[in-house]
């Protein structure tokens, strides 16, 4: 990305001047004083354009940048376990070879993120799905390790399509992969065998997901709801569609020979939830598997390429526990020792091999790093270690769980990361993640360490109703007119905030992102008091101009409404603060916009900024012309820590 | 001759005394171009969900100025 300097620092006029006595005095021979090499001010990166942003000294912002080296923080893309390797992610996501336990990672892919990452079975190549051509249309790519270097393996036609999802056959011949076609609302599924591509005739209404390929049988997730996950089978011999479960939940499945099994919350079969069913296609007989007692909360489950071991991760308050249990006869018997020791938050976890599982784990205040276990020898082999700047080490207390109850009873949970050094009343910056459907757990967190660092911030990480993690009833409690209620969420943390002796009520900052920048949003609306300032990054501004874009899915519309349903619609409108800036309390607002984001109408950001401005509240505007949805990075993080200062100073 | 060496004089304590400011074009490019490799870290929300299909609520694009706020899904 290419910088130009800040406005401010030179005059050009005098500038000019100075370069031609440069020059002048180059040619004459003089020898030149040595000049000072740094520039007072910080750079605003040339496809920023900012509004309402003052000139950044870097000398304000000291604390907060460290040398990249200095911090290591690893997960999984994904295993190879041909050759008991695996590929690795860094703190700037790209993607990376870990060879061997402790190794370097090499540098594979660079300046593109894909989206989802996974090695040829026989080792040889990954396949990655990106949307770096265009926004949200994902393409599909083959990196080869020989060649060392990708290429695009088939194209998109339609108008808006994307590949969502792909998987590997079983012997690595070819990929098989879902077409979505955002304007005709359908998926197809396609076969590509490396020189020809075929698609299946059964036209899929909606948005569906590819889970994994068998040898007749492809397993394909229906996205209808979040909270209306179903799962089904097409036999390609048969070109037909076989419905699994179209009645719960269904987050994660998986196939075997002749059956598939898959964690269900909804279908009456099930005696606790979530629970696991399996269905024999030969018998066509679905059966609950019994699980051991204790597991209440199951996030994942996955079997073992031989069949013979499961693994199953619990998640409890956000920290994670991975328990491996062995086979027999289709049901679960003996437990192996559990192995991960501590309190973690644990991701993409993976069998290396049929006696060996690899994980991530990190915590608040440790990034992520890698391991093995080898169930037969109990092995535990560290792949990767974490390293933490100096200046972010025991800079915050521990995360606490935080409990609130909501206007109509119902628990809400969030997380509280506090600085270390606390004084009498600290104030508050509370944080709202996207989706809705997402859950916000404890993980390493730079930014909470430098804002509750350097500003004394308390950060409060919240999971309002609509995230996932809490079962079907409570992602679904925001659904359409219920919207309002997830905004109720927030009015009654901060009712909560107001009875903590050692938190400043008088001093509340909310920040969100996508989703949470709606959230964020139309709570400042309803709350013009209590609030001090608000950050909205990348934000859903209106739901109505969200509903109104033509790749709006049955997905999205079973989660907002339909467009079509002007009362809902009015009812919506009424907590933005688009258009109804009147009752916008002059609260000092932060807002980013990029010019590619796909995803959120920009008309909508850019008249709720016009009018905020016209209605005299202060805004901070930065709007990217190469980034979209999601942009973030140094200038974006120093300029709100600016606002976060000024706010924080305004009220002391 | 004394005229030549005073104008040199006002020339050489022009470049001295500005030199930072002029310095600041040039040397820019070195101190942009730390903080563009600078990365921000690690935020508190997954990129992805395996609860929502990519384009309805995954938010995982650090771009060129990577903020490493993404988690690898696991779909």
């Amino acid at each position: 990305m290419k910088y130009k300097i800040s406005r401010k620092t030179i005059s050009n006029k005098v500038g000019y001047q100075l370069i031609g006595i440069f020059w002048l005095l180059f040619l004459s021979g003089f020898d030149l004083p040595v000049l000072s090499q740094e520039s007072e001010y910080l750079a605003v990166p040339e496809s920023y354009k900012t509004e309402g942003i003052p000139t950044i000294k870097n000398s304000e912002i000291e604390g907060l940048f460290y040398d990249p080296a200095s911090i290591r923080s690893n997960l999984i893309w994904d295993a190879d376990r041909k050759n008991r390797r695996m590929l690795v992610t860094d703190v700037t996501n790209h993607v990376y070879l870990l060879d061997s336990p402790m190794a370097t990672p090499t540098k594979l892919i660079e300046k593109i993120v894909p989206n989802s990452v996974k090695v040829s079975p026989n080792g040889d190549s990954f396949v990655y799905t990106s949307d770096q051509e265009d926004q949200d249309n994902y393409q599909l790519y083959q990196y080869n390790f020989k060649e060392n270097a990708s290429k695009k393996l088939v194209t998109l036609t339609g108008k808006d399509e994307s590949i969502n999802t792909f998987v590997w056959s079983k012997n690595g011949d070819s990929l098989f992969f879902v077409r979505v076609d955002y304007e005709s609302k359908t998926t197809r599924l396609c076969r590509f065998n490396f020189s020809i591509e075929n698609c299946y005739p059964e036209q899929l209404k909606g948005v569906w997901d590819i889970i994994q390929a068998g040898e007749t049988k492809i397993l394909l997730k229906y996205w209808k709801a979040s909270s209306s996950q179903l799962v089904y089978a097409y036999d390609l011999s048969k070109n037909k569609l076989i419905p699994i479960d179209e009645k719960g939940n269904s987050r994660k499945s998986f196939m075997t020979e002749d059956s598939v099994f898959w964690t269900s919350e909804g279908n009456e079969r099930c005696k606790q939830e979530p629970c696991v069913l399996s269905f024999n296609f030969k018998t066509s007989t679905t059966n609950l598997i019994k699980l051991p007692s204790e597991i209440v909360n199951l996030y994942d489950i996955k079997v073992s390429p031989n069949g013979k071991n499961l693994l199953l991760q619990e998640t409890k308050d956000g920290i994670d526990k991975l328990r491996v249990f062995r086979i027999k006869n289709q049901a679960i018997a003996r437990e192996i020792q559990s192995f991960v020791k501590g309190s973690y938050v644990v991701w993409n976890t993976r069998w290396l091999s049929d006696k060996e599982v690899i994980y991530t784990i990190e915590n608040i205040g440790k990034p992520a790093s890698i391991q093995s276990f080898d169930i037969k020898t109990k092995k535990l082999t560290d792949w990767t270690k974490e390293s933490l700047p100096p200046r972010l080490e025991n800079k915050v207390k521990s995360p606490e769980l935080i409990r609130w109850k909501s206007f109509d009873q119902k628990e809400i949970t969030g997380y509280i990361v506090r600085p270390n050094s606390e004084v009498k009343k600290t104030p508050v910056l509370i944080f709202v993640h996207g989706g809705p459907q997402i859950l916000d757990r404890p993980v390493f967190n730079s930014q909470d360490i430098r804002l509750a660092s350097n500003l004394n911030l308390a950060v409060i990480h919240t999971n309002i109703r609509g995230s996932s993690g809490f079962g079907k009833e409570f992602i679904d409690a925001d659904n359409k007119e219920n919207r309002g209620d997830a905004v109720k969420d927030m009015q009654a943390l901060l009712n909560w905030i107001e009875t903590q002796p050692n938190l400043d009520a008088n001093q509340i900052y909310l920040r969100g992102e996508s989703y949470g920048g709606f959230v964020v949003l139309a709570t400042a609306l309803q709350e013009p008091k209590r609030l001090k300032g608000v950050i909205a990054e990348y934000p859903l501004i209106s739901i109505r101009g969200y509903l109104g874009q033509s790749w709006i899915d049955e997905f999205a519309k079973n989660e907002y409404g339909d467009p079509k349903d002007e009362a809902l619609m009015t009812k919506l409108d009424k907590l933005s603060p688009l258009n109804n800036t009147k009752d916008w309390n002059k609260i000092p607002l932060f807002m980013t916009r990029g010019k590619l984001d796909a995803r959120i109408p920009e008309k909508d950001v850019i008249d709720l900024k016009n009018q905020l401005q016209k209605n005299d509240t202060e805004m901070w505007f930065i709007y990217s012309t190469e980034n979209g949805h999601g942009f973030g990075g140094n200038y974006v993080f120093a300029s709100m820590y600016q606002f976060l200062k000024k706010q924080v100073k305004k009220e002391k | 001759m004394k005229k030549l060496k005073t104008m040199i004089c006002i020339l050489v304590l022009s470049i001295g005394l500005v030199g930072n400011t002029f310095a600041g074009d040039s040397v820019n490019a070195g101190i942009t171009g730390i903080f563009n490799n600078i990365v921000t870290t690690i935020m508190s929300v997954v990129g992805g969900s395996d609860d929502c299909p990519v384009r309805d609520c995954s938010n995982c694009k650090p771009g060129d100025n990577n903020t490493g706020n993404c988690r690898p899904t696991d779909k």
